[in-house]
Order: C-alpha cells, then structure tokens, then sequence
C-alpha cells in the first residue's frame, strides 16, 4: 500500500485536533446539564 | 524555559488542584464507602471527564508518539483502538456489573467472592503490578519531562507532584479525585488543542509536516505497513487486557449515578480517549519529520520514547512548551491521584475479611493509610525507572491473560475458580513462549526452555496469543462444567463497607467528621 497523500494527512491532522474540541465541546455540554445550568 | 519557571507553573498548579480537592470534599466524606466509591456520585458529564482524565496520562506525550515514530500510521490507529476497546467493553460489563454485584467495590472483592482464594491471588497481584507499574511510570515521566525541558531535578518533581496529590487524594479520596479530573479535562482538552494546532502552524502546515515525513521515512504514511499494523494490533490486545484487570474503572462504574450513565459515560470515553490518543501518536510521525528521532531499538541513541519533547525542542515556540507543560502537569495528576486511590481501595475492600469485624474509622484509617504507602513506595520505585519501565509490557501480557477469564464469571453461571486459573495460566505460558523481553529467564526455564519458538519482536503473537488462548480456553472450560454457580450470591457475598441503617443513614456514629 503506498504512503497517504498530503491532501488525506491534512485531513486526518487537522481532523483529529478538530475531533479533540469536539471532545471539548461536548464535556462543556454534559457537565452544564449536569449541574442544571442548561434546559433539559 | 528556565528551571524556576517550570518549578513555578509546576508548585503553582499543584497548589490550586490540592486546594479544590480539599475544598470540594470538606464535609463530604463520611464514610469509608466515600473514600472508596463515591457511589451512584457522578453524573453523565463528570463521569465522562473522570473517565477521560484517568486513562490520560503523561504516558500520551512519551508511549504514544513512540507507537507513531516508530511503526507509523497503521501503529496510530491501533493504539486509538486499543484505548477506545476497554471503553467500549466497560459500557457492557458495567452495568451488569452493578447488577449483578450491586454493592461491590473491587475488582479482587468480586474475583474472591466468585472464584475463591486462589484465582482472587493471582487477579491481586497482576492488578496491583499493572496499577503500581503505570503509577510509578507516571512519575517518572513528569520528572523526565520537566528535566528535558527545563532541567528540573527529576526527584524534585517525583517527590512535589506525589506528595502534594497525596494530600488531596488522602482527604478526599475517590471524590476529590473525580473532581479535580473533571477540572483537569476541562482544562487539558482546550490546551491540547490550541497547543497541538499552533504547532502545525508553527511548523508550516500539515503540507510541510507531510513533506518532511515522507523526505525521512515515507513508510510511516503507510496504512499497509506490515510491522505498524501487527504493532499496533498487538497493543489493541495488551491495552484491552491491561484495562479489564484495572481497578480505576470498576470504582468507576460504581461512581455513576445510574446504569444509564454508566452506558452512556463509557461509550462517550470510547469516542474521547480514541481520538486523543490518536492525536498524541500522530505527533510522533510528525516529529520524525522535524528532529532527529532514532527508532531503531537495538541503537544506542535510541530516542523515540522521547520523539514528541525533540520535536518541542526542535521546533515548537515557548508559549506552546509552557502549554505543553502544564498539560503534562494536569494529565500526571489526573492519573496519579486516580491511581492512589485505587491501588488503596482494592486493599481497604478486602480488610473486613482480614480484619475482626473492623468498625468505620478503623476503615477511614487503614484507607488513609495505604494511600500514603502507596504514594510513597511509588516515588521510590519511579526514581529508578528504568527497570519499572521494562515491567509495562510484562503486566500487560498479565492482564491479557487474566481479563477474559475474570469478566466471564459475570455472565457464565458454569465457569469454576479453578476453571478460570487454569484459562489464565494457560494464557499466559503461550503469551511468555513468544514474549520478547526477559528472554534469557523465559529460555531459561528448565525443560521447556529450549522447546519454545522465537520471540516475537512485535509482541502480537506473545499478547495476542495469551487474551485469545485464555478466552479459548474459558469457555472451553464453562462448557465442560457442570457446576451451577448461583450469581445471585455475590450481591449477598458483598455488601457495603459501612453500616447502613433502616432509615438508609449511616448507622455507625463516628461516620460523621
């Protein structure tokens, strides 16, 4: 199999970091509706 | 960045967590059971953050880009899924361990109640070697890490990080530490984002990170590379095992609230502790690209342990090192308190057996203190790490070969005690036939030794071998028994820690502090 392209390992770079916030946004989210803070 | 400035960040963010756990669990620990288990405690979004800041150690800035300098892509995805595989699993046995085992504790409290003295011996002491192992490796990797960037002296930072984390971890036990990892993911998550992507900046975008990779060793771009992916399948196996027999997450799933966020948590840290280790691995490709990385394990110069702190050496600007820092700060802490207090619990849930019905201080105490003695043998042991470290992968062929055989009493009523062992045992010989490390003890074992096939370089055969032959020969096992276990007998087997009243309040009057 040959080596990924430049185009695939920008994706998968930056699509992991963008992964990572996602992550982060979703902590924000759960832990504010744990604590009530948000409208169920 | 100077040595007074990373003492600094280090005291100060030390300082501040000790502060919240102590503040947080002041009036809030009024049993052993609090100290121990935070029972049906957390919520669907602490619980996800507990279980994404316990798992995520210091380990992700050295092990995890060493997969990745070293074997590539196909060794990237496999450690995402090694660490995403345990998540996935916990999300079903979870909430039948709670049903099945509603008042538990531990791991070994249930191994003992369902197996019997000798199978709970062996899951002990593989438990506790795998935990202490990761503790102590912990440890040494701040310490490492502060002296390559800063020039901290290493036992400095052992003995700041240890003792201060122990004071918040002793007070407050599993409560203080889930909150102070909730904070610290909240934390940790942004900074690995805006320290990650301004580093792809920093180095000229992912166009110019792919240039360099390719011009150094285009092989690590390469899905089909056959050493990367039976690496990092063999670290799916060892990770997966590792996990099962880890006492941080049966804590866990007696911490949150209900089996619905027990599901939900695990499956969420699925998603989370698969995409961040995918990110830390892809940085060790990345700094193959841009610093002078040895991967060839037989060299003396070997340096892909420490492939991510060349590349923030080589090419990451200062503010982006003291990110770096303070992530690795709030990661180590993250596991080490959780591992403090595992380690003492799996000991404090086994105390009513072995002490003459031991009242509730008598619990607090002997909790509080095998904290401090796990905490202080943990210092000692990292700052001699090296051969701490050899002992990783050792302890993960041990959890390979016992996870199976454990998780299956839960659901096999056939499976007897010395049914499991034997899996285990079994497990284990064809995981040290092709283990490639301790080799001349392995060889050197009389009769068999000369008989056995080569090591395994890769590992997928030695642990691959040992989670599969010991879940083969499981439930071959279940299957030729003819005992009924009643499961139903572990939910009167194990009980609470404390007395609990008819009115559903603590009984024992010096519960309150």
């Amino acid at each position: 199999m040959a080596a990924i392209g430049p185009t695939l390992f920008a994706a998968i770079l930056w699509g992991s970091i963008l992964a990572v916030a996602c992550v982060f946004g979703y902590e924000v989210y759960a832990i504010a509706r744990d604590a009530g803070w948000l409208s169920r | 960045m100077t040595t007074a400035v990373a003492l600094g960040l280090t005291v100060a963010t030390l300082l501040l967590f000790t502060g919240l756990g102590i503040w947080y669990s002041r009036g809030a620990v009024h049993s052993v059971e609090d100290l121990i288990s935070a029972r049906n405690s957390a919520g669907r979004g602490q619980l996800t953050a507990t279980l994404i800041a316990s798992v995520m150690g210091v380990w992700i800035l050295f092990s995890a880009p060493e997969a990745g300098a070293g074997f590539g892509i196909a060794a990237v995805v496999g450690y995402a899924i090694g660490e995403a595989a345990p998540m996935l699993a916990y999300s079903k046995v979870g909430p039948r361990l709670r049903s099945v085992v509603p008042d538990g504790h531990s791991l070994t409290e249930y191994a003992h109640a369902r197996y019997g003295d000798a199978m709970y011996a062996f899951v002990l002491v593989v438990s506790m070697l795998y935990m202490f192992v990761f503790l102590a490796a912990e440890l040494t990797g701040i310490a490492g890490a502060l002296s390559l960037v800063a020039g901290v002296p290493q036992w400095q930072t052992a003995v700041l990080v240890g003792g201060f984390v122990l004071l918040y971890t002793g007070y407050g036990g599993l409560r203080a530490s889930i909150f102070t990892d909730t904070i610290q993911t909240l934390l940790v998550l942004p900074l690995l984002v805006v320290a990650l992507g301004g580093a792809v900046v920093a180095l000229g975008g992912a166009g110019a990170i792919h240039e360099s990779v390719v011009a150094a060793n285009p092989t690590l771009l390469d899905p089909g590379f056959a050493a990367g992916l039976q690496f990092g399948l063999a670290l799916a196996f060892a990770i997966l095992g590792a996990e099962l027999i880890n006492q941080t997450w049966w804590q866990r799933i007696y911490a949150g609230k209900d089996d619905e966020t027990v599901r939900r948590s695990f499956r969420s840290a699925m998603l989370a502790n698969g995409v961040i280790v995918f990110l830390a691995a892809l940085f060790g490709i990345v700094a193959v690209g841009q610093a002078n990385v040895v991967t060839d394990v037989t060299s003396a110069g070997y340096n892909a342990d420490v492939a991510f702190f060349l590349l923030l050496e080589a090419a990451f600007p200062e503010w982006v090192v003291l990110a770096v820092v303070l992530v690795a700060l709030l990661l180590v802490m993250s596991s080490v308190d959780t591992l403090f207090n595992a380690l003492s619990s799996i000991v404090t849930a086994d105390l009513p057996r072995l002490l003459a019905d031991p009242d509730d201080r008598t619990l607090k105490l002997g909790a509080r203190a095998l904290t401090v003695a796990v905490a202080v043998a943990a210092i000692y042991v990292s700052l001699r790490a090296q051969s701490v470290l050899r002992l990783f992968f050792f302890a993960d062929l041990l959890g390979a070969a016992v996870a199976f055989p454990l998780i299956y009493g839960l659901y096999s009523r056939r499976l007897t005690g010395p049914g499991a062992l034997l899996s285990s045992v079994g497990g284990l010989a064809v995981g040290l036939a092709f283990f490639p490390d301790f080799r001349g003890v392995i060889t050197g074992l009389p009769l068999v030794g000369d008989l056995l096939p080569a090591a395994d370089p890769l590992y997928l055969t030695s642990f691959g071998g040992a989670f599969l032959v010991a879940t083969g020969l499981t439930l071959v096992a279940a299957r030729l028994s003819s005992t009924d276990h009643d499961l139903e007998n572990l939910s009167r087997d194990i009980g609470r820690l404390d007395d609990v009243a008819p009115d559903g309040g603590v009984a024992d009057e010096e519960v309150r502090e």
